[in-house]
């Protein structure tokens, strides 16, 4: 299994779609998260206080890195990170790479473990660049505005990592899966996406019935909010695409667990299951 | 998991490793076959004998049913029914497939990585010491390009490229489907060339063409397939017959008689002014030759004929308009 892993790693890591993705997350953690509000603390809109003005700029600098970064990982990072996953899986289906990979080992289960083993370490990857952008980030904005550099506490880095990581392996896992029944990159995208506009609105509606509101707990999406929410501060107030209170933290994070597990198990039986034509 | 020793290959190539052979064939099929979806048969009771040490070619026109038993004889594909075994083992096996090496259909990399990187992958994955990777290279002649990219590779070298990937365990069986695929003319006896050194020796290598040309020059035996049928499994000699020998005299009526006199009018026929005698050329031409003068007859050719393994081909699967390429 850990030669896959390895093949599959430095596969990924010479891979020019990987590091597109990647640059596009991360122009994104910073586009959203700090351009547009230095923007908005700078030229701040007709009723604005200083007050909140005030607030902006504390959010921005670096001891707010994980509150300021984690509301985009529901689902900003969640797009990117089921592009990833189909990315990763469907390629091999449209290079034919998997009679390859096969003829040199055919252990299948064992070499599609492998694959999803390294595509969640890669989500890894895409977890920190995120925290990491938004550290630069934040350390340009205290410098420029002249306000002391003062770190993250650990824990909590620690903890909005692997929030964030367990919302974007989730994605990712589902992103595999499609595309692994749809042996294809394109197709699987496309529902994704679709799937991801759905589900919003699914959990807009939630306040509206008891009924949708049950059925969007137990989404993938409505988790990965949920989840996100639980680590903020009480009373830290996101409007943040994605974010929501629907599930609580710790069964949240138990309901994504469980994508990861349920997903990956079915792609390795298809995988093992299936004639590779 | 615990991590097996390399699959270092025996410096006295394949064959020479310490498992034995449990049988003297390399690959059996009894009844093998493959339906997929909505009932079309791809391969219909198939039953293959591939000798130890043989090379084999697999023959049939496109869609005959070759690259889905190439894929069921490397696990890729289930069968429906009937069963089949590698070196002794059951179909599937991975004991079996460790000592397999096959290129099936287009050769597959990741287009983004060199050739080496592509190798050095796929040497990891098998298990194959990393220097082994230079070796196949530099066998299939691509080691100056080897770290270009995949994606800049022409046809040719992508196909040197699968066949390299194939020799990368060094392999008791090779199996290559469709070797010559889109190569031009020099690319194409090149890849002959390659494949006959390949099975020199006492590694078994089963080629799949639907290129009569390929499957003549390269094989020492050849299995038919029709609509996933194998319909005939002979060597390239018997499955061309005896040779013939041919005569063109004038006048052809005057020749007729001597030949009807000598051989038989069963054994002679005439087609296109020439005269076709089943009979052994080497025996009979100088008994042709005299014959024919003594009786008046002017002799203007007489050599022997065989016939082509196309023509044994058309009237194996009844296929008409065909030329070279069986599509």
């Amino acid at each position: 299994m850990i030669r896959i892993f390895r093949v599959e790693l430095a596969k990924l890591g010479r891979w020019p779609a990987f590091w597109a993705l990647l640059a596009l997350w991360a122009t994104l953690a910073v586009m959203f998260g700090y351009v547009s509000e230095y923007l908005a603390y700078l030229t701040p809109a007709a009723g604005v206080t200083a007050a909140q003005q005030q607030a902006t700029l504390a959010a921005m600098l670096p001891s707010g890195v994980v509150d300021k970064e984690i509301p985009g990982y529901p689902l900003f990072g969640g797009v990117i990170a089921l592009a990833l996953g189909a990315l990763t899986a469907g390629s091999d289906f449209g290079w034919g790479t998997w009679t390859t990979i096969l003829l040199q080992d055919p252990a299948r289960v064992r070499v599609a473990v492998g694959k999803l083993g390294a595509l969640f370490v890669a989500v890894a990857g895409q977890a920190a660049v995120g925290f990491g952008v938004a550290g630069v980030a934040s350390i340009v904005v205290a410098l420029a505005q002249r306000q002391p550099i003062v770190a993250p506490a650990l824990g909590d880095l620690l903890v909005g990592l692997a929030v964030a990581w367990l919302i974007l392996t989730a994605w990712a896992a589902v992103g595999a899966l499609l595309a692994t029944l749809l042996r294809s990159t394109a197709v699987p995208l496309g529902i994704g996406f679709a799937y991801l506009l759905v589900e919003r609105l699914v959990a807009s509606l939630a306040d509206r019935s008891d009924v949708i509101a049950t059925v969007a707990r137990a989404l993938p999406g409505t988790n990965a909010g949920s989840l996100a929410s639980s680590i903020l501060p009480a009373g830290f107030a996101v409007s943040a695409p994605g974010m929501n209170s629907l599930v609580g933290g710790g069964e949240a994070a138990v309901v994504l667990a469980a994508y990861v597990l349920a997903t990956s198990a079915i792609t390795c039986a298809v995988i093992a299951r299936r004639d590779v034509r | 998991m615990s991590t097996p020793p390399p699959n270092t290959p025996s410096p006295l190539g394949p064959g020479s490793t310490s498992t034995p052979l449990p049988t003297p064939l390399v690959i059996q099929t009894a009844d093998l076959s493959k339906v997929y979806g909505r009932g079309m048969t791809a391969v219909d009771q198939l039953d293959l004998s591939i000798r130890h040490g043989e090379v084999y070619g697999l023959l049939g026109p496109n869609g005959a049913g070759k690259t889905t038993t190439l894929r069921m004889l490397l696990g890729l594909v289930r069968p429906t029914s009937g069963s089949g075994t590698l070196l002794g083992l059951p179909l599937g096996d991975r004991a079996g497939l460790a000592q397999v090496g096959a290129l099936v259909e287009t050769p597959a990399f990741y287009p983004h990585l060199s050739g080496r990187a592509n190798l050095h992958s796929l040497a990891m994955l098998a298990n194959v010491h990393a220097d082994r990777v230079a070796t196949v290279l530099r066998k299939v002649g691509l080691l100056d390009r080897a770290d270009d990219r995949f994606a800049t590779y022409s046809l040719g070298m992508k196909q040197r490229l699968g066949v390299a990937g194939a020799l990368l365990k060094d392999p008791q069986v090779l199996i290559l489907d469709e070797p010559t695929n889109g190569l031009d003319p020099q690319g194409r006896v090149e890849m002959r060339e390659l494949v006959r050194s390949l099975g020199q020796g006492s590694r078994t290598v089963v080629v799949s063409s639907h290129l009569l040309e390929d499957v003549e020059q390269i094989c020492d035996r050849v299995g038919v397939l029709q609509r996933g049928r194998l319909i005939a499994e002979k060597t390239v000699a018997e499955l061309r017959g005896p040779a013939s020998l041919l005569v063109r005299a004038r006048p052809p009526e005057r020749a007729g008689e001597v030949l009807g006199r000598l051989f038989g009018l069963d054994r002679v026929s005439h087609d296109d002014g020439a005269f076709l005698i089943d009979a052994d050329p080497a025996g009979a031409a100088g008994e042709v030759a005299s014959r024919l003068v003594a009786g008046g007859v002017e002799l203007v050719e007489l050599r022997p004929v065989q016939r082509s393994l196309e023509a044994v081909f058309l009237e194996l699967t009844g296929v008409g308009g065909q030329t070279e390429e069986m599509n």
